[in-house]
């Protein structure tokens, strides 16, 4: 998709420019999530998950009984229907049963309590998944049979982002990287005690949503701050425009900047909470 | 009572219920007592299409509906099919096929969801597709699975949004709506059991008009009010003797009046017999928490003293840990009839740590603790006297309870607000705070310092409270009718020399009590509470357990008697069937 998305508590906007938004659709839900494929958008909500469709005004459930609560969802590679969502009630997978309908299974009933709350999720493959959890971060090679704590644990992991050969974990004890999703270490020095929501990365930079605002590499190891001194909950990078950022706030509503934080601009007409960004070209 | 005579008594009351409601129509509940007596019913049109399904502002005029609303209109159009006129149907039929609408995060959310989606799946059955994107047979299915599995846990492991004196009539009369509407001959059996069980809730702890001891919700600054939310309107209904006034008369309850479902007279009967004390337990299911603990939560156990002018009742919560506070439990209190504000005894520690909020909600815990308290500040008011601690315990045997907390230093909130009524004239004696209240005296006797103080909130609260100062403090509390002691003098000479050994409080966190019912009582914080030297085996508990109780935990069969009546609740349950997984809160 060539526009920029909000997830707000409101619902779904979207924008050419990054400046005019519009509402994607009547459904005002909360939104927590959004994946962006070819032929299908998928919005989490507190309520579920709901598949939407080009051109079709009705979203469709894909939720049942048991999912709810929903945080964050990711498509399951090499799987063209797949999907892999997070939820305050633990990751779950869906698969159809003879009536055609979507019967979600639980992969982490038997994980404690805080492991099984999952901010976020990330499958790398079909089968390897990483989570971001109120405990921490945890790992399965065989698709939600079996769980591996890695170092990273002990405090909430909030936001997940991939690159191949590299990942980034925001957290509630600043932000960590690492390059096989298992072995965790600070990235950069600072924001040790600052809750991190979300991670961007452009060519040259890694960009963060914090809860003291968004804060940016400083080229030298360290992080500098990038402004909007709110709770940043989400931010986006254009593309093909590195400098300019997106970012959503809880509270706050959302904010543009095209010098990488050096001014940024209050977008008028959007819901007061803005929890997901997402730039054009569909990556987080 | 008869059944016949109980017919008869629902129907002057239901008239009298419809009567106040149908003079002040407006909500779609009311429209039920229009239709009923049939008056006023070419209202109904305009209050449906004006209540229910408000369509947005701008350029996305679709209709949104929230789960009291979807469930109400469901239900007037089941019940009153022939009477709706074809705008009305056709309003209602537009959103429930392609509005949008809320599930709602709490037992009584779902509930109210799933009966009004399932009634509708039945209602239009031919729509290819409904408001969500899924044909009528795959919403049916759906609610019909949750609805089921809903029953089925109730039955077996005890309510989940247990005893809500605000909001168990959400939960009564969607159980109701089923019995009398749904299409399924098994699901309408088994709501129209469970209606009868969740009245039967009411019944067990009813106290002329109150419903005493623990609730899992009783929040909004009502909890030292006598008649509180949908059950008092419930129980005026049911049972009959309290002295209902337009207060407590909600129109959301019309549609039980209006129903074909009717409880068994045996639980009126119940209701009302105080003229024996008795003691009930119960076992109600582990509490919901997403995060912020290290283990899972456990039953929660209740146990209510009814004497014939008094009630006292207290809960084990079963909650692990600091955070696990729900925001709207009541442990414990004592209860008489009495005006508002004037029957209740209820003690609080006013935990107000931010994660109490997270830990039910999926909002990060750094910003919880304002955006939920912005629009409710009473939620963390300093004075509160409902909401869960993670640091209060307590044990009870027959009248007599002790309360125990032991608050870290650095809590936010390290005192305890105990409240009492300023109507009773209250003598201190030996640290013992003693009442004469009318047909009983009560004792209460604080651990730790205390300081007299006033409390009055609008209309929500006005009392006494009594602000426990101590970081480990606590509360004796012992009441008896007045006519089993000589005087009111004599009860305080036996209290004050009753054996209170707090001794070993401080360095062990135990406390003894000999009381006056003649039993021992021994708490240790965080280990046992011992009655006459044998520990209490919350365990061992039963479903329901009382006089004429006979209800095992798991089995789902409940057996009630009540002089020559008798009533068997029998859920059918496969014991080794895994639980519905429990995906929300309340």
């Amino acid at each position: 998709m060539d526009t920029w998305l909000l997830g707000t508590g409101g619902g779904i906007y979207q924008s050419v420019d990054g400046r005019k938004w519009t509402r994607v659709s009547v459904y005002d839900y909360g939104i927590t999530a959004l994946v962006v494929a070819e032929k299908q958008m998928l919005a989490a909500c507190g309520s579920g998950l709901w598949q939407i469709l080009p051109n079709d005004p009705v979203w469709v459930q894909m939720h049942d009984e048991t999912l709810t609560e929903v945080m964050d969802v990711a498509p399951l590679p090499g799987d063209a229907v797949g999907v892999v969502a997070a939820s305050a009630y633990g990751v779950a997978t869906a698969s159809r049963n003879e009536q055609g309908t979507l019967r979600w299974r639980w992969h982490t009933n038997d994980l404690p309590v805080n492991a099984r709350f999952t901010h976020a999720i990330v499958a790398e493959t079909a089968t390897r998944w990483v989570t971001g959890t109120e405990a921490g971060i945890l790992v399965t090679e065989d698709a939600g049979n079996t769980w591996q704590w890695t170092n990273l644990a002990g405090f909430a992991v909030r936001a997940l982002r991939y690159e191949p050969g590299r990942w980034w974990a925001g957290s509630d004890s600043g932000v960590w990287r690492s390059e096989d999703g298992r072995t965790w270490r600070r990235a950069g020095t600072g924001l040790t005690d600052v809750a991190v929501y979300g991670v961007a990365t452009t060519p040259n930079a890694v960009v963060l949503a914090t809860e003291t605002g968004v804060w940016g590499t400083d080229g030298s190891g360290g992080w500098r701050n990038c402004g909007l001194h709110a709770p940043v909950h989400a931010v986006g990078v254009h593309p093909e425009r590195p400098d300019m950022w997106v970012a959503g706030c809880v509270p706050g509503g959302a904010w543009v900047t095209e010098h990488s934080g050096k001014s940024w601009s209050a977008l008028p007409d959007l819901p007061g909470t803005v929890g997901v960004v997402v730039p054009p070209g569909g990556k987080r | 009572m008869t059944e016949a005579a109980y017919t008869e008594a629902l129907k002057t009351r239901g008239q009298a219920f419809l009567r106040q409601v149908a003079d002040h129509p407006g909500s779609i509940y009311a429209c039920h007592a229009l239709y009923a007596l049939d008056e006023q019913t070419d209202q109904v049109e305009g209050i449906i299409k004006r209540v229910f399904g408000g369509e947005k502002a701008g350029a996305f005029g679709r209709v949104a509906a929230g789960t009291f609303d979807v469930f109400a209109a469901m239900h007037l159009a089941c019940r009153w099919q022939d009477r709706l006129t074809e705008g009305t149907r056709d309003h209602i039929r537009q959103i429930m096929t392609r509005g949008m609408h809320h599930r709602g995060n709490t037992e009584n959310h779902w509930l109210m969801y799933y009966v009004g989606h399932l009634l509708a799946a039945e209602m239009w059955p031919d729509e290819r597709v409904l408001w969500n994107g899924l044909s009528p047979a795959v919403v049916r299915d759906e609610a019909t699975r949750w609805l089921s599995g809903m029953i089925d846990r109730t039955a077996r492991t005890g309510h989940h949004e247990y005893d809500s004196s605000q909001y168990h009539g959400w939960h009564v009369t969607p159980m109701i709506a089923l019995a009398d509407h749904a299409q399924d001959k098994t699901l309408r059996a088994q709501a129209a059991q469970m209606a009868t069980l969740l009245i039967a809730d009411m019944a067990l702890e009813y106290f002329e008009g109150a419903w005493a001891g623990g609730h899992c919700r009783e929040g909004y600054r009502e909890n030292t009010w006598h008649y509180v939310g949908t059950s008092a309107s419930l129980m005026a209904y049911y049972f009959g003797d309290s002295h209902a006034d337009p207060m407590h008369i909600q129109a959301g309850m019309c549609p039980a009046v209006t129903a074909h479902y009717q409880p068994p007279a045996l639980l009126a009967d119940l209701a009302r017999a105080r003229s024996v004390p008795r003691v009930v337990k119960k076992t109600k299911a582990p509490r919901t928490i997403y995060r912020h603990v290290e283990g899972e939560t456990q039953p929660v156990r209740k146990y209510t003293y009814l004497s014939r002018s008094f009630a006292l009742g207290s809960t084990q919560v079963g909650l692990p840990g600091p955070c696990a506070g729900p925001i709207d439990l009541v442990s414990w209190d004592l209860t008489w009839h009495a005006p508002k504000h004037e029957g209740k005894v209820v003690a609080n520690h006013p935990y107000l740590s931010p994660k109490r909020f997270s830990a039910f909600l999926s909002e990060v815990p750094q910003s919880i603790g304002r955006s939920v308290a912005a629009p409710k500040p009473y939620l963390q008011n300093p004075d509160r006297l409902f909401g869960a601690s993670p640091y209060e315990q307590m044990m009870q045997c027959k009248n007599a309870m002790i309360v125990l907390y032991r608050i870290p230093e650095d809590d936010a909130a390290p005192y305890v607000n105990l409240y009492l009524p300023r109507t009773v004239s209250w003598v201190e004696r030996n640290q013992w705070v003693v009442g004469h209240v009318g047909k009983f005296y009560v004792g209460l006797r604080p651990i730790g310092s205390y300081r007299w103080e006033s409390i009055s909130e609008d209309d929500h609260v006005n009392g006494w409270l009594l602000r426990l100062k101590d970081l480990h403090s606590g509360l004796v509390v012992e009441a008896v009718e007045a006519d089993e002691t000589e005087s009111f003098a004599a009860f305080c000479d036996t209290l004050v020399q009753r054996e209170l050994d707090l001794s070993r409080w401080s360095d062990q966190g135990v406390v003894t009590y000999s009381a006056i019912n003649g039993h021992h009582l021994e708490m240790a914080y965080g280990g046992d509470h011992i009655v006459d030297g044998q520990a209490i085996d919350y365990e061992a508990w039963p479903l329901y357990g009382g006089p004429g109780i006979d209800a095992p935990l798991g089995t789902g069969v409940i057996r009630f008697e009540q002089g020559d009546q008798t009533l068997t609740l029998d859920f059918d349950v496969d014991p080794k069937k895994d639980l519905i997984p429990m995906r929300v809160i309340g």
